[in-house]
């Protein structure tokens, strides 16, 4: 639907990852590269779920439910492992830091890099489901899919994607402190969040269920941003003891 | 008050992905401007399509034994192109190859660039007249060409020059059909690691010979410069000689004649940018020269040397830097001497002419001792020197071939262009951190393109198809 249109699409779509790229991320480099690496694990994975299930597409509609359920299980998986891989690049940035004489990892720290690498899913997710498919939108007519004759494929399309960086960006930040913490009940959160808003985005394939589908998606984003805010406000707030050991500090009293 | 570490790791890298970024995304934009969906273009009569013309009914087999063997037969052609660059630079013809550079270049962004900003003219309907815009061109090109070769101009306008050579060769090479471009491709990455890692290998010669010479590599290179700020408190007053010494272009830790990677590409920092301006001027040579892959005669491709001479990365970093600092982790040494900080390390080899340790006692900081036993310590027999604050390098050729594969694959789709480009940075990432950890001049080239082009096939084949049925049935996850 010309240039206004297909920019549009892709603001709804990214703005947001834009904007928490701009303030949080670009003016530390390491991040940028999380960012990307966190991409492209999140590339990896897509395509073995791809791997998995291209045999079975363009196939039969019951075929989405159990897709559904590996991909999640996989996505989970690779968070699992990215999570260990962490571990251990934590501990290199203190031996660094160590090293070059600067201060360790603090906890703001550690909750910025958690969020650069679930930006990096969003991301990735953002731009492969509603990015790839917009250069349709930049012409001069738009799309409708048959179950869904109240928006055009591309606003769908973005929202959903919109909902899902949300869920991804603040999901990896529970998952980080829930392994960290050892907290079962916020591990569980997150796979069972995840599969839930896949799932729900199941009810689109209903005729006219895109109207209940992508406020659902975006309630679940919502949601996980309200438990990622208040695990990071308990870790950062005043009700949780001497603050000096969460900021900068000055060298004289390091902690 | 102390920084965080957060805010220093990762900055040399992310200096050297974002041009590149820049560049593939300026060539995507141009094939997708200039290349319609479903056109066919028609193939330009090359070198590198001397042996075999790709037609579009011929069979599956034929495109690709031809593909390969027009492969094989530029990647010949470039290596020989190579050894008589090599040949050159050793007997000294510096005048001959500095004339053949600065023409290239003038050839690549007149006559390339000129060809491309007429397509954009027609295609968005720019008002503009011959006369001005002839006018501009010349400009454009005598600029670019002082730029890069001749004098020391603002290194963001250098640096911009370099990445606007790298994406009208690459666009150019976008033009070829495309089986052959992508045995190309293979093709010149297999090349790479031959030419920098195997003991005959021409670019490993060339950088042999540069480094017992001390001179700067005939090639265009792309340099990052470094990325924080130096606020050297000042040389201890013991070594205030060594801002008035020229410092090294290459240093060394040990004999020459074997320690070929025994080397630093690091010139002083805070003098830095006009340190090297002699040297710039006295052998900062490259060579791109687009107009002799449209001739019809067998005369060498031009542009494919830059990529060839700099398709090997080489790079030093200061101490607070990522690379090094992530090499003496990884070997796992103890941390230095906290009084061991930015600020006196480059001064260890700053401004030394000669090898010796003595002249480096001489600089006169007491970190010395204890540095010359780190640095040993952290060396192998083929260790880096990364003592000194340096900048990261990047050869022009691998700008170039990353964008061939990105606007090769922009020219399917754009889900495609997006699953190349992380195979590439994070290739481009890996490569990084083996330099890091073997500490030689490493290919650029393998890693990014093997991981690229299997990208592409699997996003293609299997990737597109699934991402497009889900979307269309509104099922994301």
């Amino acid at each position: 639907m010309t240039g206004a249109g297909g920019i549009g699409y892709a603001l709804i779509a990214l703005g947001p990852a834009f904007s928490l790229f701009v303030t949080v991320i670009a003016s530390k480099p390491f991040l940028i590269l999380t960012v990307l690496g966190s991409a492209m694990m999140w590339l990896v994975s897509l395509i073995a779920s791809g791997l998995l299930w291209r045999a079975f597409l363009p196939g039969a509609v019951w075929v989405f439910l159990p897709l559904l359920i590996t991909v999640v299980a996989i996505q989970e998986a690779v968070r699992i492992y990215y999570w260990h891989l962490y571990l251990k690049i934590e501990d290199f940035l203190n031996k660094l830091a160590t090293k070059v004489s600067k201060q360790q990892l603090v906890a703001t720290d550690k909750i910025q890099i958690a969020i650069a690498s679930g930006l990096g899913h969003g991301i990735a997710h953002s731009v492969f489901f509603c990015l790839s498919l917009l250069t349709p939108a930049f012409g001069p007519a738009t799309y409708y899919v048959d179950s869904c004759v109240h928006m055009p494929l591309f606003l769908v399309a973005a929202f959903t994607a919109l909902g899902f960086l949300l869920l991804h960006t603040f999901s990896m930040v529970i998952a980080f402190n829930a392994l960290a913490g050892d907290k079962r009940s916020h591990q569980l959160f997150v796979p069972v969040m995840h599969l839930c808003a896949a799932l729900l985005t199941l009810v689109n394939l209903l005729p006219g269920g895109c109207i209940a589908g992508v406020p659902l998606t975006l309630m679940c984003a919502v949601v996980t941003m309200a438990v990622a805010g208040k695990i990071v406000w308990d870790k950062t707030g005043s009700g949780s003891g001497d603050l000096n050991s969460l900021h900068r500090v000055h060298s004289a009293s390091r902690l | 008050m102390e920084k965080a570490i957060l805010e220093s790791v990762g900055g040399e890298i992310v200096s050297i992905v974002t041009p590149v970024s820049i560049c593939m995304l300026l060539v995507v934009l141009l094939v997708h401007t200039l290349t319609p969906h479903g056109s066919v273009v028609a193939p330009i009569a090359t070198v590198a399509m001397m042996v075999y013309s790709e037609k579009p009914n011929d069979s599956l087999f034929e495109k690709l034994r031809g593909g390969f063997l027009n492969g094989i037969i530029f990647v010949c052609i470039v290596m020989i192109v190579t050894f008589v660059l090599f040949g050159l630079f050793y007997f000294r013809f510096t005048k001959c190859l500095r004339v053949y550079m600065g023409f290239s270049a003038f050839m690549v962004l007149a006559w390339m660039g000129g060809t491309v900003m007429v397509e954009l003219i027609q295609f968005f309907s720019i008002p503009i007249d011959v006369i001005t815009f002839g006018i501009c061109l010349v400009n454009f090109a005598s600029v670019g060409v002082i730029a890069v070769f001749f004098c020391q101009m603002p290194i963001v306008l250098t640096q911009g020059y370099l990445v606007v050579i790298g994406m009208l060769v690459a666009f150019w090479f976008t033009k070829l059909p495309e089986w052959t471009t992508w045995t190309l491709l293979i093709s010149m990455a297999v090349y790479d690691i031959m030419a920098v890692l195997a003991p005959v290998g021409p670019l490993k010669m060339l950088l042999e010979l540069a480094m017992t010479r001390d001179e700067e590599i005939p090639a265009l290179i792309y340099e990052a410069r470094p990325v924080l700020p130096r606020q050297m408190p000042g040389p201890p007053p013991t070594s205030s000689s060594s801002t008035t010494v020229q410092p090294r272009r290459w240093s060394h830790l040990g004999a020459a004649p074997h320690s070929l990677l025994n080397i630093t590409i690091g010139r002083g920092n805070s003098a830095g940018l006009n340190v090297d301006s002699d040297n710039f001027q006295t052998s900062n040579l490259g060579t791109v020269g687009g107009h002799e892959l449209m001739n019809f005669v067998t005369e060498p491709p031009v542009a494919p040397e830059a990529g060839l001479l700099g398709s090997r990365l080489v790079s030093s970093t200061e101490d607070a830097g990522t690379l090094n600092s992530v090499s003496s982790v990884l070997a796992g040494h103890q941390p230095i001497d906290p009084n061991v900080d930015e600020d006196t390390v480059p001064l260890v080899n700053r401004g030394t002419r000669n090898m010796a340790a003595v002249d480096r006692m001489e600089l006169g900081t007491q970190m010395q001792p204890r540095d010359l036993d780190e640095d040993e310590l952290e060396r192998n027999d083929e260790g880096f020197e990364l003592g000194v604050s340096g900048a990261l390098k990047l050869g022009l050729g691998d700008f170039v071939f990353y964008s061939v594969l990105v606007g090769r694959a922009a020219m399917y789709d754009l889900m495609t262009v997006y699953a190349c480009y992380l195979a590439i940075v994070g290739g481009l990432g890996a490569t990084l951190i083996l330099l890091a950890v073997w500490r030689r001049a490493m290919p650029a080239l393998p890693i990014s393109i093997s991981l690229g082009v299997v990208f592409y096939f699997l996003t293609r084949l299997i990737m597109d198809p699934f991402v497009v049925d889900l979307a269309t049935h509104l099922v994301f996850f």
